[in-house]
């Protein structure tokens, strides 16, 4: 299938869990994927992907540093000279540590990759977008940027923030074509949840988090993928501002 | 290979703008497609337009349950089960303040709107249950969380079908049945110019400049943007996702 057919799409955060998803699928429906990631594995997910004839290639990338976030940018631009879609997924958990608890430090950090560096990829990509006439950028919130639970302040601090920055940005560049929505998942079947649900040091931790979601299980990488596809291509020409939920009932209740 | 390919889809109100779009872009990705609607005439020319035999027709009032379980049979009838409901069917009653508003009108809206919305779940839901599973897609509105003035039965009725949404949602997650709602804001169809008439009869088309004017990206949505957020709720890409409320309002309301 071809719903991303010519576009050139960043996905940050790429290298595993829901951004190697979202990288992967997106190249199967024929985007140009520029994959951004801190972690060195980015460079084998490319190559998985060119390997399986898709187009993809790595940019190592810090998101919270400005200049890492221009260079990214610089580089894509100069490949492929236009951006039509960015999907803002590079983020921390910031550990089971809440507002009461959390080391000064280690809210700075999650606080400058999940928010700063969400703004800062959005800025100047953003800027390209207009200049080319339009675009659509997803960012990955969670449900746990619209509820939350006691070991999520730090998190749900940025997610929020996500959240109602898209708002924000939808509104501002609705006039130059350029879509921004929220991409709000349940507990998603990753490696970053894993360790949370690790770190908490309760057998039944797993189960506990399965149940507080009515279809009773978390979800998979593909299926928040197929949610940023979606958002993506001009299927969702006439959805911006919007929170879209891929959560398995967990904010209905 | 369609999205859609080997569904059975049952939509209602599929003679209007909305439905019949919906209804086409089923077809085409592969699904069969039952057009339920209350206006024959409307909905052998929904059928014409549409021009593909995988659509077939049932005239019913959504409002009477035992029509409710004949267009429900009638498609288990033809097909055998089905996979997809989009529980459409909408009338948009009268642009009157509250005071104003006839009862008889508000009566009609919450009838069609609320009673035949809720009596499509309560005979669907266990054909759903019997076959393991299933996507049934609610159309709500912007009107089903925000508020303005003038369209009060309107108003509540798409506010009660949020309601509907997430309480059918939590009853059936178990059984594999997925339950959503799509919100709308002004679309391009029959149902707008009947409310711009009511809001300024002399110069509808002021009035939709003023409704435009509110509206991030500056226009009406197309039925199109509509059935393509219906396609991905129907499909199995969105296997997770339920209980949600789904907006596809040119960003009206994030401002």
């Amino acid at each position: 299938m071809h719903r991303l057919e010519e576009k050139v799409a960043i996905v940050t955060g790429a290298a595993r869990g829901i951004g190697k998803a979202v990288a992967v699928l997106f190249a199967e429906e024929g985007a140009r994927v520029v994959i951004a990631d801190i972690d060195p594995m980015g460079k084998e997910v490319a190559q998985d992907i060119t390997e399986r004839g898709g187009i993809a290639f790595f940019v190592p990338s810090d998101v919270s540093k400005v200049d890492a976030v221009k260079k990214l940018v610089r580089e894509t631009m100069s490949k492929y000279g236009k951006i039509d879609v960015l999907v803002n997924n590079a983020g921390i958990s910031g550990g089971i540590a809440n507002g009461l608890e959390i080391e000064d430090e280690a809210w700075r950090n999650i606080i400058d990759i999940n928010l700063t560096g969400l703004h800062l990829c959005t800025k100047y990509t953003g800027l390209e977008m207009i200049k080319n006439g339009g675009g659509s950028i997803v960012n990955m919130s969670s449900v746990l940027g619209i509820v939350g639970c006691p070991i999520s302040s730090p998190y749900s601090a940025t997610k929020g923030g996500v959240r109602t920055y898209s708002k924000a940005m939808a509104v501002a560049m609705a006039p130059h074509r350029v879509r921004v929505n929220s991409l709000h998942p349940g507990y998603i079947d990753t490696e970053l949840v894993a360790q949370v649900l690790k770190d908490l040091g309760d057998p039944e931790a797993r189960k506990n988090a399965e149940a507080l979601h009515p279809l009773g299980r978390f979800g998979k990488p593909e299926e928040v993928a197929y949610a940023a596809l979606f958002l993506a291509s001009d299927e969702s020409s006439f959805v911006t501002g919007s929170e879209l939920v891929v959560d398995g009932g967990f904010t209905a209740q | 290979m369609g999205r859609l390919s080997e569904k059975v889809a049952v939509i209602t109100g599929a003679a209007g703008d909305i439905g019949r779009t919906a209804a086409q872009l089923f077809a085409g990705e592969g699904a069969k497609v039952v057009l339920v609607d209350v206006n024959g005439d409307a909905l052998n020319a929904a059928a014409r337009t549409i021009g593909n035999d995988a659509v077939s027709l049932v005239l019913a009032d959504v409002t009477d349950p035992v029509q409710v379980q004949q267009y429900i049979q009638s498609a288990l009838d033809r097909h055998g089960r089905i996979d997809v409901f989009v529980n459409n069917a909408g009338i948009e009653g009268v642009v009157k303040p509250i005071p104003e508003y006839p009862v008889e009108i508000f009566d009609r809206v919450i009838a069609v709107n609320v009673r035949g919305v809720w009596l499509g779940m309560k005979y669907m839901i266990p054909v759903m249950m019997e076959a393991g599973g299933g996507s049934i897609i609610i159309t709500s509105s912007i009107a089903g969380i925000k508020g303005s003035p003038l369209v009060s039965a309107y108003i509540a009725s798409k506010h009660a079908c949020v309601g509907i949404m997430r309480a059918a949602a939590m009853e059936c997650a178990e059984a594999g049945i997925r339950v959503n709602t799509v919100n709308p804001a002004p679309i391009e169809t029959r149902m707008m110019r009947s409310l711009e008439k009511g809001l300024m009869p002399e110069t509808p088309s002021e009035a939709k400049g003023l409704f435009q004017q509110m509206m991030p990206l500056g226009r009406y949505g197309t039925p199109e943007d509509v059935a393509q957020l219906m396609l991905f709720l129907a499909s199995d890409e969105s296997s997770y996702c339920t209980g949600g409320v789904y907006m596809v309002d040119g960003g009206t309301s994030a401002a």
